[in-house]
């Protein structure tokens, strides 16, 4: 008998299958990166064009959330625009109840929890995305990470899809506690660029500060990207 | 009681705003800003009982932020004065009730042209120069036709507003003291006390 064709079923051994391939989606999905700095949190992720005659600037993968809270992912780009939307209504919202920001460990907890609803729901499957949530609490940068199943925690620096474990090899012997803005966003772009076929225009960067987010235009991912080719 | 007053000049807008609160014969507060900021362009200047303001603000701004970020992008006076009264409009025959207030809202758009709005709870929209809500309306009407020219000048605004408020002081039984008025020009909104 499978267990793997219905969401509600467990297999012998204790796996929910269709959980477990929702992560394979991710796994496949294109490479996306986060770096905490000390005054920053940089996300970074891949953009690939379907074909020439695509505008792969329009193409937007960061999504923001917030005034000072962005979102990227791996995985399927629908499912992350859905769980985006809800996310910034769930933002919104409680401004209204409370008067102030939600922090940024709520709001990866509140999409976690949209994430697991899906991994116990028959007749629905998981959302077939894996995401990183950046912003600032208390004044102090955080980045989280959330998966299909529903898990959710927190990380220095991270990354998803096609080229994880790569990228976080890379990333594990050069990230080091209260990195600048700037080198960050070397870091950023140098682990990016290191899986990314054909450079800059495939890559989307985003700045999260304090107060507010900076989502660097065409020129800027350029001239990084010159700055970290010839820093090598 | 409040009394809402604005009007639309070459570059700028300005909304004023009467700072008193009161109840019964009581007046609680002096220092009320009953001008909302909307995002750095736009102002909503609400008139109306205190706590269906505060809450028909509250829910007009974080839906209008909802918005942007959603979109992507920016939304310009006149999509934000049409959305602003599809609320109002939506809830006349809802079962909470129509919102009991009404409102001003003004602001530049990014190409510095400034619009001024007239809102009101049953949801009438209208594109106005200047204008005014509540009791102000009997008052100054008369003063801002009168004034009012083409291409006015920020200066010649705010001394338009001043005699307006001079005029509120002088003729309206209710004793209002303090305003709050705000300026919105292509840099942004200024704020001040009169």
């Amino acid at each position: 008998m499978s267990y793997d064709t219905a969401l509600t079923v467990f297999s012998p051994d204790g796996q929910l299958f269709q959980v477990e391939y929702a992560m394979e989606a991710v796994k496949r999905g294109l490479c996306c990166v986060g770096v905490r700095g000390k005054d920053a949190i940089i996300l970074g992720v891949e953009k690939k064009s379907a074909s020439r005659l695509q505008d792969v600037k329009t193409i937007k993968k960061v999504y923001q959330l917030d005034h000072n809270l962005c979102m990227t992912f791996s995985g399927l780009n629908a499912d992350a625009r859905i769980l985006a939307n809800q996310t910034r209504l769930q933002c919104q919202q409680y401004k209204i109840y409370y008067e102030d920001d939600p922090s940024v460990d709520y709001i990866a907890k509140f999409t976690s929890q949209q994430q697991q609803k899906f991994t116990q729901r028959g007749g629905a499957r998981p959302y077939g995305i894996s995401t990183l949530i950046a912003g600032f609490s208390n004044n102090k940068p955080k980045l989280f990470q959330t998966d299909p199943s529903g898990a959710c925690s927190e990380w220095k620096a991270t990354s998803l899809g096609k080229s994880a474990k790569q990228v976080k090899d890379f990333l594990e012997k050069h990230w080091r506690e209260g990195l600048h803005e700037k080198d960050a966003l070397l870091l950023t772009t140098k682990a990016l660029m290191d899986v990314v076929e054909s450079g800059n225009k495939n890559i989307e960067l985003c700045v999260i500060r304090k107060n507010e987010c900076w989502f660097l235009n065409e020129n800027e991912v350029e001239e990084l990207t010159k700055i970290t080719a010839q820093l090598q | 009681m409040d009394s809402i007053f604005g009007l639309q000049g070459g570059d700028f807008v300005i909304v004023a705003c009467d700072g008193s609160i009161a109840h019964s014969i009581l007046k609680i507060k002096e220092t009320e800003d009953k001008i909302l900021k909307l995002d750095d362009h736009k102002i909503f200047g609400i008139s109306g009982e205190g706590a269906d303001r505060n809450s028909f603000g509250e829910i007009v701004h974080k839906n209008h932020c909802l918005i942007r970020y959603k979109t992507g992008g920016y939304m310009n006076l006149q999509e934000t004065a049409h959305f602003v009264r599809s609320m109002y409009a939506q809830a006349i025959r809802s079962r909470d009730g129509p919102h009991q207030c009404n409102g001003l809202l003004g602001g530049v758009d990014s190409d510095g042209t400034p619009s001024l709005y007239w809102l009101d709870y049953l949801g009438s929209l209208q594109k106005i120069t200047r204008g005014a809500q509540g009791y102000a309306n009997y008052f100054l009407l008369g003063l801002l036709d009168n004034q009012y020219k083409p291409n006015l000048t920020k200066e010649e605004g705010i001394e338009i507003i001043k005699k307006c408020i001079k005029e509120l002081q002088t003729r309206f039984l209710i004793a209002q003291n303090k305003f709050i008025v705000k300026i919105v020009t292509k840099q942004g909104i200024e704020a001040f006390t009169i």
